[in-house]
């Protein structure tokens, strides 16, 4: 732990939704202005850990991996530990690959695909819209601390997803929490975070490529 | 009855005729009558069925060229959707209808566990295998999406559910879109996909559907900025394309052949009365024919329409035999006298030309032996108005025109330059016999169905490049389970699968497209949960195979309770109709007699290689629609030629019996016999392909061919009178070519090929006639 997915964002609470929680400061800025920071960070790239508490399994599962994105659709999630397996968003599209083999599948036809692999990369690229549009928000800041509370506006996510939570300090992002209704809980911190990369043509072949191994180029 | 009486009676019975025609026209332009009717009856009675079935009731549009595709594509399958002639439009697969597969499928994942449930199941349930799916299961919850994988893994830990949802989204016909909307396999296009109400080869409901589809495109492309362009596939604009394409050829061959006649008889006759009257001849027959097909057996086929116009070439014939004959008489001849006189060569004309076309109606061709009943009924329709009302219409004789003066004066003199040079006069059938000789060997024969109709090759390329996009599999080959009932259909289909699966396997073809994708029989699923519970103790060792991997024991006891107490009947037909998934049963077809579950092949490499997996399969079949269609075309084709032998036959009888003298009978046969053989001749020397269509107009040339002999053999006997016989043997010609000539220059290659040959054997009957008169002559004075 200890880094950070965005830095030297200036953070202090604001007010998105109804409801939401917010705690002024003289020095805070708005949900907005996070926001478009944001989307001028370029690429990034960052290591995390994942620990999901499953009702099923009688120990938390960990896994370990890189997250890649690069603006202003391009996310992958590439887990090392502990098999090998990478989830590539490009666009509408999503390819997912594992011991099981390799599938496409469209996120705008599921709204429950999108929001277990998209969350990530409408946070990383400022969409304040994309996030309203899915979510009521929930912003919060106090003093260097500041959490986002997300919560499903679709009533089939609803039935799975109770809230996202995602908390950082100062101006970094340091972990996200999936609270599912059944009791589950996914928690995933970031570390060694890099940002504003320009990836080359070759890396963006490399690490968002929607086709298998064994597909035709 | 007096003659105005007759006039009256004539046109009279031509406007009914007319009237009634008009009222009752009914076209259609469906293959299925070119399909034969009686050879290998099951095959050919599921290929005719299986043309006009859900299968073919159906649409892919595609919609490319633009960011707006995918809405415009929505907007416009929510616009159809309310069309009358559109019974069901899907332009995506939502997440309602994932739903309503999670409800259709999940309860029944026991059932539809594994295609070989004997030996699949025991060894998905054994120790390695149950410790790799909990591997597997534990890896999928370690991906973003395992909330929705923890639900369901409890009641199904093996993954079958999954493994259902892997065979239907191999089989389905598009990728799924951004917009929730199907997309081509390039992602280029946006996909509609729709099925028709009325039979895709009904012109009268498809063309305004075609139309109402291009205007609401328009609509929609211009709403969402232009630039999109809309393609098509489907059965429907094909069939319509190649009517309005015979539409406008018959329009164009009507215009042209009635001008060229219209023409020839004011230089001829110099007179538009004269054309009238010889035109209610063809009229007559038209109509007649005509009116008794729509009213036995309606629609009419276009090709059978445009059959039709022969029938003008062959009864113009008899009025204007007799209108010359009578101009050419002497001063003051009364025109019934003249009609007396031609009436035996008339008749004799008639019945031969009838007989030969009847033998059409022995075809196994449906359309042909609609042919032929519409020639034996529009012949003996002419001939009776020329011999019996006819006469009514004309004055005295005697009144032959400059140009009929010298034309009968000019081939009088040709003719008895000919008789002179007896040696040039056997000369010319000798040279035909030797053409025959040399060109029959060498005919090229074309069996191909396909080429006997007229498709527009741009919409054939459109149809097949649309096809591509979305539905990778072949046109015209499949495998079909046949059974008495639907149930041993889908047990049938089950086992199919099985079969090709090892054929693909073999390398004998890409891929299959199967309903067994979708549903198995009642059999196979019992099959399955039989094996699940015939698994000892199936709980335990589920238990110990995932608790090793970290869940926790008691986490799988609602599967083995789905094992021991389904919750919901093995899947049916009818569970699916209504779902999203409704048209993977449109491959189920009820026939006459039975059900038919129609698999779809990709990439046929070998067709014996398919054949030998399905050996001993009873009721399953490999069809290559074109591959029978073609051998039997063949089969066709031959007979045609055994028919024309037989109306060879037929004539000559009746030849010999008029003339009663075998030299006589035989010369006013030649023209027939021969100038069928020598137009195949020609074809063969000139590299021209033979069709089934081009044998049928075979028999046309015969029935009109015999004709020019009789009235050449019966000339032969008044000499004063031959130059009115030659004569009027020119202008029937002329006429016959100006008719058959513009039916060569249709784009139907079916009218095509009978303009072409009926063209040539009559014009070569033309030429075979001064010899055919010359050595008649010489017999007669014998």
């Amino acid at each position: 732990m200890g880094g950070s997915l965005h830095g030297g964002i200036g953070l202090a609470g604001s007010d998105d939704a109804p409801g939401a929680t917010a705690s002024p400061s003289p020095s805070a800025i708005g949900l907005e202005e996070l926001m478009g920071r944001l989307a001028q960070s370029g690429g990034v790239r960052a290591r995390f850990r994942e620990t999901k508490h499953l009702s099923l399994l009688t120990a938390p599962l960990v896994s370990e991996g890189t997250l890649h994105f690069a603006p202003p659709d391009r996310f992958a999630r590439h887990t090392t530990h502990p098999g090998n397996a990478s989830i590539v968003v490009d666009g509408d599209r999503m390819a997912m690959r594992d011991e099981t083999g390799h599938r496409v599948v469209d996120l705008e036809g599921s709204r429950v695909a999108r929001h277990f692999v998209d969350n990530l990369r409408v946070l990383m690229r400022g969409d304040l819209a994309g996030l309203r549009s899915r979510y009521k928000i929930g912003f919060h800041a106090d003093g260097s601390h500041w959490q986002l509370r997300l919560e499903p506006r679709s009533r089939i996510v609803r039935r799975i997803v109770e809230q996202v939570s995602i908390e950082g300090r100062g101006a970094e992002l340091i972990s996200m929490e999936n609270l599912e209704t059944n009791g589950d809980r996914t928690t995933t911190v970031f570390f060694e975070v890099e940002t504003g990369l320009d990836f080359t043509p070759t890396e963006i072949e490399r690490l968002f490529s929607l086709e298998g191994p064994d597909d035709p180029q | 009855m007096s003659d105005a009486g007759l006039r009256a009676l004539t046109l009279g019975l031509l406007a009914a005729l007319g009237l009634y025609c008009a009222a009752r026209l009914e076209l259609t332009h469906s293959i299925t009558h070119f399909l034969p009717s009686e050879a290998d009856p099951e095959l050919v009675e599921l290929s005719i069925q299986l043309v006009d079935s859900p299968l073919t009731r159906r649409m892919v549009l595609a919609v490319g060229g633009g960011p707006g595709r995918d809405a415009a594509a929505a907007e416009l399958g929510e616009v159809l959707r309310s069309h009358s002639e559109v019974t069901w439009v899907e332009t995506g697969f939502d997440e309602e209808a994932m739903r309503s597969v999670y409800e259709l499928y999940f309860d029944r994942r026991i059932y539809l566990a594994s295609d070989a449930p004997d030996t699949e199941i025991p060894r998905m349930l054994d120790a390695k295998h149950l410790q790799r799916s909990a591997g597997r299961l534990r890896s999928r919850l370690a991906q973003p999406a395992s909330p929705a994988v923890s639900r369901m893994a409890p009641a199904d830990p093996l993954g079958l559910f999954e493994r259902i949802l892997d065979r239907i989204r191999a089989a389905q016909p598009a990728i799924s879109t951004g917009v929730g909307g199907f997309a081509s396999s390039d992602g280029g296009h946006a996909i509609v996909l729709l099925g028709l109400r009325s039979s895709p080869f009904d012109s009268s409901r498809q063309a305004p559907f075609l139309r109402d589809l291009e205007q609401e495109f328009s609509r929609l492309a211009a709403a969402h900025g232009g630039g999109l362009v809309l393609e098509k596939s489907g059965v429907n604009q094909i069939a319509v394309a190649s009517e309005r394409s015979v539409r406008g050829d018959i329009n164009f061959i009507s215009a042209v052949s009635i001008a060229g006649v219209c023409t020839l008889f004011l230089l001829v006759f110099r007179s538009l009365r004269h054309l009238f009257i010889a035109i209610l001849a063809p009229l007559s027959a038209f109509a007649a024919a005509t009116a008794m097909a729509l009213f036995t057996s309606p629609p009419l086929h276009g090709i059978t329409l445009g059959f039709g116009f022969v029938l003008i070439g062959v009864t113009i014939d008899y009025p204007i035999h007799l209108m010359t004959h009578h101009a050419l008489s002497p001063e003051g001849t009364r025109p019934r006298d003249t009609a007396a006189r031609l009436r035996v060569s008339l008749l004799l004309s008639g019945v031969t030309t009838t007989l030969a076309f009847a033998t059409l109606a022995l075809s196994d061709f449906p359309g042909l032996r609609e042919m032929g009943s519409f020639a034996a009924i529009g012949v003996p329709a002419g001939l009776a108005l020329t011999t019996l009302l006819l006469p009514a219409f004309l004055g005295r004789g005697g009144t032959a025109t400059p140009v009929q003066i010298a034309l009968s004066a000019g081939l009088g003199r040709l003719v008895r330059w000919l008789g002179g040079h007896r040696g040039l006069a056997v000369a010319i059938p000798a040279t035909c016999a030797v053409i025959s000789a040399v060109g029959v060997p060498q005919l090229r024969w074309e069996d191909d169905p396909a080429t006997l109709m007229a498709a527009d090759p741009s919409l054939l390329a459109e149809h097949e490049r649309v096809r591509r996009r979305v539905v990778d599999v072949d046109d015209g080959r499949f495998v079909v389970a046949l059974a008495p009932d639907a149930e041993s259909a889908l047990a049938l289909n089950d086992r199919i699968d099985s079969r090709l699966g090892d054929a693909v396997a073999e390398g004998h073809l890409g891929g299959v497209r199967s309903l067994h994708s979708f549903l198995w029989s009642q059999e196979l699923q019992r099959e399955n949960l039989a094996a699940f519970r015939s698994a000892p103790d199936l709980g335990g060792r589920i238990e110990r195979a995932f608790s090793a991997r970290g869940f926790r024991p008691d986490a799988f006891e609602s599967f083995t309770q789905a094992v021991a107490s389904p919750v919901a009947a093995p899947l049916r037909p009818e569970d699916l109709a209504g779902s999203p998934l409704e048209r993977a049963l449109d491959s189920m077809v009820r026939l006459d007699e039975g059900w038919a579950v129609v698999t779809s092949l990709r990439e046929v490499r070998s067709g014996e290689g398919v054949r030998d997996a399905l050996a001993g399969l009873e009721g399953a079949h490999y069809v290559d629609q074109q591959e029978i269609v073609t051998e039997l075309y063949e089969g066709y084709r031959r007979s045609t030629l055994r028919m024309l032998g037989l109306a060879s036959v037929v004539v000559f009888v009746v030849l010999q019996l008029r003339y009663r003298s075998l030299r006589r009978g035989l010369l006013a046969f030649l023209p027939s016999v021969l100038v069928a053989l020598t137009t195949l001749g020609l074809f063969g020397m000139l590299g021209i392909t033979v069709n089934v269509i081009a044998t049928v107009s075979l028999v046309v040339v015969l029935g009109m061919g015999v004709d020019y002999g009789i009235f050449s053999v019966d000339g032969a006997q008044r000499p004063e009178r031959l130059g009115a016989t030659m004569s009027s043997l020119l202008v029937s010609c002329l006429t016959t070519i100006f008719v058959f000539g513009t039916l060569a220059l249709s784009s139907h290659p079916a009218l095509r090929a009978i303009g072409l040959t009926t063209a040539s054997g009559i014009l070569l009957a033309l030429l075979l006639s001064p010899a055919v008169f010359v050595l008649a002559s010489r017999a007669t004075t014998r």
